[in-house]
């Protein structure tokens, strides 16, 4: 049972994490499910989908933001820009797609953002063709399909 | 593999996401493993491409069908779009009017610096521009120019001079100088002894929708009467319009119209900005009169405008005049207004500077020589273009100091392309327009009737 301020989160996988409520409502989605229904916060809030591991990470991201949020002298923005470089290096593909459909299913928006930035920089300047390497995309176009869209679209290439 | 664990049940409860296998790959400590197989949710895919480069973008139609799917869809671009107008500031350049069928290049100025970094991977590579030149056989020499350029797009034409125009455009073409799709115009069927043309363009979601080009019959004289000739994309036709003003109204030939809040603006320098909408009004024109304190011993329209210029910059239009006693090269300074109220016609004085507080660098001697505006900064308030002997040099409103912004870059090259071009006559920043590249290319390949 988490004390006054604090929610208690559970994975899917059944672990417990008890965090503040101010981190906790970086999540849009938590943030609603408490202001709606007061069983939430004094309980156990279920996080459908996300696992221990993901759900670890969310946390570790939104408790960060949270303090710098609240006071802004104790984690200067140079701080947070460096410690979201090196939470999304960290990550590898899996964890990236895990962390992305979580932070969009509980809608933590910066999150979101960072982690949509960061797939972004890994695609930007690429051929189609690394693209399709690097996420195991499908080319699910003839020859001659790919040729006649390349063809109206000269000045991109 | 704890991160494979639990995904089935994850997977079901959220929201677009088809199931996925995950998919591994190499072995031991250099494990990769794959993002997901099969189709993105579409709402990550959207929400990472609208983050690339827009040339990036265009490339990537190719990946997959869902890809091109997304990517093709309207919506897109329109949030697109909608993203970029928020953070970016985007890449432009100063067009000159003159083209050179031989070279068949847009002529751009300064060079590197401001046509560098065009739509590109990074925003950094350069690139560039080219205008078809369709009737480059017969019109060989100085016979291309610039007319306008709005959302991106440029209005162009084949000049053939006689005996009944002076300038005339046998043809005009609408290009957009990225994707390089563009198109020709029937031919105008009237021959005005001076042309000044003006462009208004509609767009939504990265499509021209709409647009008109308007020639006004310029008589170098006062008159009630303006004749127009205007070219419609809705009905594909020139059709010739009149209008009877209670004013007499002598535009400043040196001065293309300026195009806002969807209609022309030429100025007259007695009588003030003569505003016109082929749209809703194609019979009548509006004044907006010039601010009160302009110096009204100025005589503008002896130079067809050259010293004056009515512009946009942060969604206003603003008017910027030189002063000075021209006759006698005695350059004595410039004000900047801006045109608070579209309606009213109230303007306020943004800045005046005199010639003795002008910072030169010292690389620019300073002389009494006028420096003549170009256009403002598309997105900093604090920077105007100024054309000073046959370089484009910056000026910065907060610390008043000029900065040379280099020679053309193959300003020599043109000259022996061309032989007859005559810098002391004409500079090239006489007739510049300001380019700013669309946060997404402007289609032109809709069907509008005569695409």
């Amino acid at each position: 049972m988490a004390s006054k301020g604090n929610l208690t989160l559970k994975s899917c996988n059944g672990k417990e994490f008890i965090v503040e409520e101010k981190v906790a409502v970086m999540s849009t989605t938590i943030k609603n499910m408490v202001d709606v229904d007061d069983s939430f916060a004094q309980g156990v809030i279920p996080i459908i989908g996300v696992d221990g591991k993901i759900l670890a990470k969310l946390i570790e991201y939104c408790k960060e933001h949270a303090e710098a949020d609240e006071d802004e002298e104790v984690k200067s923005e140079e701080y947070l820009k460096k410690f979201d470089e090196k939470f999304v290096d960290e990550l590898n593909l899996n964890d990236l797609y895990d962390l992305l459909k979580a932070s969009n299913y509980l809608e933590i928006t910066k999150l979101l953002n960072l982690l949509c930035q960061k797939v972004a920089s890994m695609i930007k300047g690429k051929k189609p063709e690394e693209i399709r390497r690097i996420f195991n995309i499908k080319n699910d176009f003839t020859p001659e399909e790919e040729e006649e869209i390349n063809r109206q679209n000269p000045w991109a290439f | 593999m704890e991160m494979i664990k639990g995904l089935e049940s994850s997977d079901r409860n959220l929201r677009s996401c088809k199931a996925r296998k995950c998919v591994r790959f190499g072995d031991g400590n250099n494990e990769v493993l794959s993002f997901m197989e099969g189709d993105w949710p579409e709402w990550l895919l959207i929400e990472v491409l609208c983050r690339v480069p827009v040339k990036c973008v265009f490339r990537f139609k190719c990946v997959s069908k869902q890809w091109l799917y997304v990517i093709s869809h309207s919506s897109f671009a329109r949030f697109y779009i909608a993203r970029a107008s928020l953070f970016e500031t985007r890449p432009w350049a100063i067009l000159s009017s003159s083209l050179n069928a031989k070279g068949s290049d847009m002529r751009d100025y300064p060079g590197q610096k401001l046509l560098g970094d065009m739509y590109s991977d990074d925003f950094k590579c350069p690139d560039t521009y080219v205008l078809p030149m369709p009737r480059s056989q017969e019109a060989y020499g100085q016979n291309y120019k610039i007319l306008a350029v709005n959302d991106g797009l440029v209005l162009y034409g084949w000049r053939h001079d006689s005996r009944d125009s002076m300038n005339h455009i046998a043809e005009y073409y609408i290009c957009n100088p990225t994707t390089k799709k563009w198109f020709a115009l029937p031919p105008p069927q009237r021959y005005f002894k001076w042309v000044s043309a003006g462009f208004i363009t509609r767009v939504e979601g990265g499509t021209l929708t709409s647009y008109k080009v308007v020639r006004l019959d310029c008589l170098f004289r006062k008159s009630n009467v303006l004749n127009f000739e205007i070219f419609s994309s809705e009905t594909g036709q020139w059709v010739d319009s009149t209008v009877l003003s209670d004013h007499e109204i002598e535009v400043a030939f040196r001065r293309m119209p300026v195009s806002f809040n969807g209609n022309l603006h030429w100025v007259d320098r007695e009588l003030g900005i003569v505003v016109f909408d082929p749209y809703k009004n194609p019979h009548k024109c509006r004044i907006i009169r010039l601010p009160p304190d302009i110096n009204k011993q100025l005589n503008n329209s002896k130079y067809n405008g050259i010293h004056s210029l009515c512009d946009v910059s942060q969604g206003h239009l603003k008017y910027f005049e030189v002063s000075g006693n021209f006759e006698q090269q005695a350059f004595l300074g410039f004000s900047i207004w801006v045109l608070d109220d579209y309606i009213t016609g109230h303007w306020h004085l943004q800045h005046r500077v005199r010639h003795s507080d002008i910072l030169f660098p010292d690389t620019l001697p300073r002389s009494g020589l006028p420096l003549i505006p170009v256009s403002f900064h598309p997105f900093d308030p604090n920077i105007f273009f100024l054309g000073w002997r046959d370089i484009i040099v910056s000026y910065n409103l907060q610390t008043r100091r000029l900065e040379a912004l280099g020679v053309p870059y193959d300003f020599q090259a043109m000259l022996q392309r061309t032989g007859r071009f005559d810098f002391s006559r004409m500079r090239f920043w006489w007739w510049a327009f300001m380019l700013v590249l669309p946060p997404w290319p402007t289609s032109v390949s809709s069907p509008l009737s005569v695409a």
